[in-house]
């Protein structure tokens, strides 16, 4: 069979099977199973058990329930919540203050995390709840957070540029240097999205007035036990103590004396931060064993090879091949997760864009940036699927889509920006040099 | 023609290392494949894999065995849970020098023992090496320099599983486990003092960034990879074609050689330009290092024992230590 | 309805085991950070690392994804697109359950088999990590087919509690 044909029958056959209400995790498999079992064969089955052990017994992981437990602690210490009473007294009369200091948190977070998921599910669990009491349209406050917690694979550490650095052979170093400034590019147009958004609908993003100077300052200690967190885990890190996967345990320890502290921890509570955190840690592994199953029996089947060398094969200017490139990469961030295409396409396109006299640095940024946005496109976006475990019942996924519409938009101007102007990625590394 | 196209055999090769690799990407394995395409006169073609996918790096023997892969390059110390017996190819003294890997693998004999074993136990045929560098220590520009062997008392080095891991605790430091993706920043910022890693990923990773220091001799010498295949697929691919499979290796090794000695002369003056030192340990220190990293040969010996494979570890120990003793 | 409401399963001895597995799986969250700390503590305060921290947390990882499995599924953690879904009649639901329990069998059913025949091969060989402690790989690859075929067994059980369900409907 053609490969486009794979590719659009699998398409197809994946979304149907996900609009039913079948669960990812099956989907990805199910279709995975069937096109292995009728293109390949029975000798393709055993790859299936490799990658359940396999994918699943790395180090690099370890950080996924380590951060979800972390959140889960936090969230119910009230350390939170605390935070969040605080910063609604400074800036919740400013327009759209929480949604900017959620945005302020992802940042931080990703300077800590180098997974997407676990800074949506650290983030996203302690804000989302606050945001929605306070009024927030349960929309922008899902979508930002999603689209926000995609910033984990952006700024530094990352798994994802750690990965294409090993595969592309750049500097892992220079790769996470580069990375900052797009990534506070993101963070400045959904600023200013929300500013423009408060203006014009003032009711998704509800100001509070009324505080005080007085009230301002004496909730000031409310922030203290987040913020040691926060500056207990980049001391860890940036002094070299923890490495970024170790840190994680390093957090979830000090979170729980932040609970210890604030005399919430119960053995129920426990029981219940434990529950979670299997439940959310063992989807997301599950989606990844098969996503992986789904992406690398694609790749068995030459599709994504075939996809890249028609590209490359129509012989147009080199820009027009970078957005092609990137439209490619959108339609397989559809479908593929993040890690997968990394994987399946790097070794492709790095020594063909590097024969366009193109940066890899520079690329492997505009890689990652394009991948911001398969973390939130459906079907497969990771991200909308951590924000529905960890947001209040009353949000639907439909909600959380709905929501990161808007995200996936400013996403694509960031992505273009990045394009346009080099100077973004390499400024900052070249003064390293 | 079409009858020529219903003979060709398709076989699905992954190659762990990416297609940019330095030593083990398009340049040298692609180059292995292209050369068995052309001289099968087509009737083998290669549908390539890079960057260990589709199997995950650490499961790929298991897989090949199975048949869902053809064929695999791979750095035997994954494997040595299961077959320890290519743990030789990052070893301390291993091999004198390059040539020495080849002839000993294809004329002493080497090849045979190390095949041997893996059939027997891992289900597949082992083809040939591809040497890729010497592995050094990389000492960190925070940390303490090396000038004589008792400084290595107490450092932490990161290392890889098995004999790397041996081989740093028989020196007297702390074997430290980081991934690979970690270990620049790791270096960056003190986390540890030194890594065990080949000349190249100083240009490669850019480790000359953060270190400042690679201890001369390598304490091993010359690291290869293994190309194996699965055993059922070689079986039928029947005596003619299997020629074409090692010949072509055998043609390419001599360039493999010229290629990683030349790029590792250009590397080292680069590394040198920028500020790293490549410290010689005076003759007196190398003895008291070769000695203490004898414990590793006997860990070999242990763990091959442990896999029914004593008499074959033995053998291979006493081929590579008289080669190395040579002068 | 992702997370439905665990009133709708019954609240039987396989629900309470189940929850029990919940936590249980989580702990070893609990192992890993200590694992974690001591590596870290070890290494910076008294020089000296250990051999063993990184692997275990490789294996518990593997025991959290796989025991963990069927308290995910019983707590409809198992996350899905429903917007569709919750407008289709009861009887049509019941009936797009079948097919999805039976989707997902077979899902997990092949990586419960798989798994076993990666197992097996490391136990017949006794095949030990290729890391630090070189344990036993078996013990740990031998949770992917006991997870995987406990969630077969709670699909298995929604399956025939759907079928019933329309049986009786079908009747009424
Ligand atoms: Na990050
Ligand atoms: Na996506």
């Amino acid at each position: 069979m053609e490969w486009y044909w794979i590719l659009l029958l699998a398409g197809l056959a994946l979304l149907f099977l996900m609009m039913l209400g079948v669960p990812i995790a099956f989907s990805l498999g199910f279709v995975a199973l069937g096109m292995g079992l009728i293109l390949v064969g029975p000798r393709i089955l055993f790859l299936f058990g490799t990658l359940a052990y396999g994918k699943v017994n790395s180090f690099a992981l370890v950080a996924v329930p380590l951060f979800i437990f972390m959140a889960e602690i936090i969230i119910v210490s009230g350390a939170a919540k605390d935070a969040f009473a605080m910063l609604n007294k400074w800036i919740g009369g400013l327009p759209a203050g929480l949604a900017i200091a959620s945005q302020m948190g992802c940042t931080l977070f990703a300077a800590v995390c180098g997974a997407s998921t676990a800074t949506t599910a650290v983030v996203g669990g302690m804000c989302v709840p606050e945001m929605l009491r306070r009024g927030y349209d349960k929309k922008l406050a899902t979508g930002s957070i999603a689209a926000g917690g995609a910033l984990g694979v952006l700024i530094p550490p990352s798994i994802l540029l750690i990965i294409y650095g090993i595969i592309a052979e750049t500097s892992i170093g220079q790769l996470f240097i580069a990375g900052i400034i797009p990534g506070l590019l993101l963070v400045a147009w959904r600023v200013a999205y929300f500013l423009v958004l408060a203006v014009i609908k003032p009711s998704v993003a509800p100001r509070v007035r009324g505080f005080t100077w007085r009230e301002r300052f004496t909730s000031l200690w409310m922030v203290l036990p987040l913020a040691g967190l926060a500056l207990f885990m980049f001391g860890a890190l940036y002094t070299g103590i923890a490495t970024p996967s170790e840190v994680a345990g390093v957090g979830a320890l000090a979170a729980l004396v932040i609970c210890l502290c604030y005399r919430k921890l119960t053995w129920q509570v426990l029981k219940e931060a434990l529950q979670k955190t299997t439940r959310t840690t063992c989807f997301i592994l599950w989606i990844l064993v098969a996503a992986s199953a789904f992406g690398y029996v694609f790749s068995y089947l030459q599709v994504p090879q075939n996809l890249v060398n028609w590209v490359t094969g129509l012989g147009f200017n080199r820009y027009v091949v970078i957005i092609g490139i990137n439209l490619m990469l959108f339609v397989l961030g559809c479908v593929m997760d993040p890690a997968a295409i990394i994987m399946v396409t790097v070794p492709i396109f790095a020594p063909m864009v590097e024969a366009l006299g193109f940066d890899l640095v520079w690329f492997g940024i505009m890689f990652v940036v394009n991948m911001e946005l398969a973390e939130i496109t459906p079907p497969l976006g990771l991200n909308l699927y951590v924000m529905k475990a960890v947001a209040p019942p009353e949000v639907s996924l439909n909600d959380i889509i709905k929501g990161s519409v808007p995200f996936m938009i400013l996403d694509i101007v960031g992505l273009a920006m990045v394009i346009v102007w080099p100077g973004l990625v390499l400024w900052l590394p070249s003064l390293m040099m | 023609g079409p009858a020529q196209a219903a003979e060709t055999i398709k076989l699905v090769f992954q190659n762990n290392y990416p297609t940019k690799h330095s030593r083990l990407g398009v340049k040298i394995v692609g180059a292995w494949l292209d050369e068995v395409e052309k001289a099968s006169k087509g009737k083998i073609k290669f549908e390539r894999h890079w960057a260990g996918e589709p199997l995950p790096a650490k499961e790929a023997l298991d897989g090949l065995s199975k048949g869902v892969i053809d064929g695999l390059c791979a750095f035997p110390p994954y494997y040595s849970g299961k077959v320890a017996i290519a743990d030789i190819c990052a070893m301390p003294q291993n091999f004198k020098n390059p040539q020495d890997v080849y002839d000993l693998w294809f004329n002493g004999g080497l090849g045979q023992l190390v095949d041997k074993v893996y059939q027997k136990r891992a289900g597949v045929k082992v083809l040939f090496p591809v040497i890729f560098a010497p592995e050094n220590f990389q000492v960190s520009k925070k940390a303490k320099k090396v000038r004589n062997f008792a400084d290595f008392k107490g450092m932490k080095i990161r290392a890889g599983g098995g004999m790397l891991m041996a081989t740093v605790k028989a020196i007297g430091a702390s074997p430290v486990f980081t991934h690979s993706g970690e270990y620049y920043t790791a270096m960056q910022r003190g986390t540890i003092d030194a890594g065990l890693m080949a000349t190249y990923s100083l240009e490669t990773y850019k480790m000359w960034e953060v270190a400042d220091q690679v201890v001369n001799p390598p304490i091993m010498n010359n690291c290869f990879v293994l190309v194996y295949m699965g055993l059922r697929r070689w079986n039928k691919m029947g005596p003619e074609l299997q020629k074409v499979l090692i010949d072509s290796a055998k043609k390419l090794s001599p360039s493999w050689i010229k290629h990683i000695t030349t790029d590792d002369e250009r590397i080292t003056k680069l590394a040198q330009e920028k500020g790293v030192q490549f410290y010689v340990l005076p003759k007196p220190e190398q003895k008291k290092m070769w000695d203490a990293t004898e414990s590793v040969w006997d860990l070999y010996v242990k763990t091959c024992a442990k896999q029914g494979a004593e008499a074959e570890a033995k053998k291979i120990r006493a081929l590579i230590k008289k080669r190395f003793l040579a002068e | 309805m992702s997370f439905q409401p665990p009133a709708q399963e019954p609240q039987d001895k396989i629900a309470k085991v189940g929850a029990a597995t919940g936590w249980l799986a989580g702990g070893v969250t609990l192992v890993m950070m200590v694992a974690i700390v001591r590596e870290v503590v070890g290494r910076y305060f008294f020089h000296s690392p250990s051999d063993w921290s990184l692997e275990l947390s490789e294996y518990l990882l593997v025991a959290l994804a796989y025991i963990g499995a069927p308290y995910t599924e019983l707590s409809e953690g198992n996350i899905r697109i429903d917007f569709i879904y919750d407008r289709f009649t009861p009887r049509l639901r019941a009936w797009v359950d079948v097919f999805i329990y039976c989707v997902g069998l077979l899902w997990s059913g092949m990586l419960g088999w798989q798994g076993w025949r990666l197992a097996w091969e490391s136990w017949e060989l006794d095949a030990r990590s290729s890391e630090a402690m070189a344990w036993p790989l078996f013990p740990s690859q031998v949770l992917v087919p006991i997870g995987a075929l406990l969630l077969c067994l709670i699909l298995v059980r929604k399956l025939v509690r759907r079928i019933k369900l329309l049986a009786s409907s079908g009747k009424g």
